[in-house]
């Protein structure tokens, strides 16, 4: 077990200060996830960061991941859940709904607690994770 | 039962730093996220028959660390109200048990919720008598716990910013060691304790499958020196809490998480003595884990704490 104090505790606060910062910046061209098995690349285009009072919001749209043509086929269920995998804990009510074919919009984002998180995307059969560090 | 006839110091001042452990420490605050309501329970180290404790507290969570030990200010803090009932009983002269519960508050912004937290129990024995005067040698009670879930823990919350989640959600055993000796005006305690906590199902939006917890070890050191009525003290804690496997939907193991808590603060007898000897002790407590150690993976809290303890005399 790692059981160590080392005296006086040495403050590292993240490099944007003491604000949220996400690594999935608006207007990516290139996958901000890709699908563990198969082809599947998802762009995240943000609508509205979320904050520690306010949801957020997110447009994902589905690409193959060779010629990065828009995916339009059906893939459902459709699903998006937050994860926090170092606390082993979910968050937000968040819902998804269909834009239009490979697009679809993800509400209610919200993130309980700063740190690192997951973002999983269940699409049909193809499952892909976007990290990030709210 | 020795025949050896016992001579205990029951030494007046330092005992109200020393009688019960913990009421000083905070091993009670968790070092994940969210509902730190798992109680432990008072251990009567001091040469009172009982003890009973009432603990107001409020913690106020200003910062988060993930598990780089990278730290982020909240911008709005997370405070929990505290009231903790604790009743610790001698018994068979070496023997003690005990337990401890508490209502728990949770506030951050306009939101709230409050209920129970989880509820401890503890057998202990007085491993280490103090019947002969050693001037190295400590007082050692050892002593065995459960605590149960009966706060609401973030597997069963339904509020978004968690704040129903006010215990762990796991039955836990717990064995552990505390240590005291006095000398003079000071009076020093350390405290080693493992636990082991408890795999169960959940089921809930984000993950169904089975939690296998971390076990966790704590070690507390603290020291305390009397001016006529007054027992100041600090003391320093330190708890581990090893990663959390979840086999599921998804399936992830969690990262292990560490936090150091200083406590400062007095104590007082107030009021007389009755015939019996018992006597009421007033103790006033600061806590902050933004100052010692390496924190990694969890939740920093400043707060404070006013307990009023009932000492019966043996």
């Amino acid at each position: 077990m790692g059981f160590t104090v080392s005296g006086c505790a040495k403050p590292n606060y993240s490099a944007d200060g003491k604000d949220s910062s996400f690594s999935g910046k608006p207007g990516l061209s290139r996958c901000t996830a890709e699908s563990a098995a198969g082809s599947l690349c998802i762009k995240v285009t943000w609508d509205v960061l979320p904050t520690e009072t306010q949801f957020g919001s997110f447009v994902f749209t589905l690409a193959d991941l060779a010629t990065d043509r828009l995916d339009s086929r059906d893939h459902s269920p459709t699903s998006v859940v937050l994860w926090m995998p170092s606390m082993g804990h979910g968050s937000s009510p968040i819902t998804v709904e269909k834009i239009a074919p490979g697009i679809y919009r993800a509400k209610k984002v919200f993130f309980n607690m700063k740190g690192d998180w997951e973002v999983q995307f269940n699409i049909g059969n193809y499952q892909a994770v976007y990290a990030l560090d709210t | 039962m020795p025949s050896t006839p016992k001579i205990r110091f029951s030494l007046a001042l330092p005992v109200s730093f020393l009688a019960v452990i913990f009421f000083g420490a905070k091993p009670a605050f968790a070092a994940a996220c969210c509902g730190g309501g798992s109680g432990v329970p008072g251990i009567i180290v001091g040469d009172e028959k009982a003890n009973l404790g009432f603990e107001i507290s409020n913690l106020y969570i200003k910062t988060d660390v993930s598990q780089n030990s990278v730290w982020r200010d909240r911008s709005e803090v997370d405070s929990t109200s505290t009231l903790r009932l604790q009743y610790t009983q001698i018994f068979n002269d070496r023997f003690q048990t005990g337990f401890s519960t508490s209502v728990i508050r949770r506030d951050r912004g306009d939101s709230s919720s409050s209920g129970i937290g989880d509820t401890s129990f503890h057998v202990g024995y007085e491993t280490l008598p103090e019947w002969n005067y050693s001037s190295w040698r400590p007082r050692a009670v050892s002593y065995v716990g459960l605590t149960a879930p009966s706060g609401r823990s973030i597997y069963e919350a339904e509020d978004l910013l968690l704040l129903d989640a006010r215990g762990k959600g796991f039955w836990s055993a717990r064995i552990g060691t505390a240590f005291t000796k006095i000398l003079g005006h000071w009076n020093f305690i350390s405290n080693l304790e493992f636990v082991r906590t408890f795999s169960r199902s959940v089921d809930t939006r984000a993950f169904k499958g089975i939690v296998a917890p971390h076990s966790s070890a704590s070690a507390v050191i603290g020291a305390g020196y009397s001016i006529r009525d007054l027992t100041i003290s600090a003391s320093l804690l330190h708890l581990y809490e090893g990663e959390m496997v979840l086999s599921g939907t998804p399936s992830s193991v969690t990262s292990d998480s560490q936090v150091s808590t200083l406590t400062v603060g007095a104590s007082t007898p107030i009021g007389p003595e009755n015939i019996n000897g018992d006597l009421w002790f007033l103790r006033a407590d600061y806590f902050d884990q933004r100052l010692f150690g390496e924190p990694k993976n969890t939740a920093l809290s400043t707060g404070f704490s006013v307990s009023l303890r009932r000492s019966y005399s043996r």
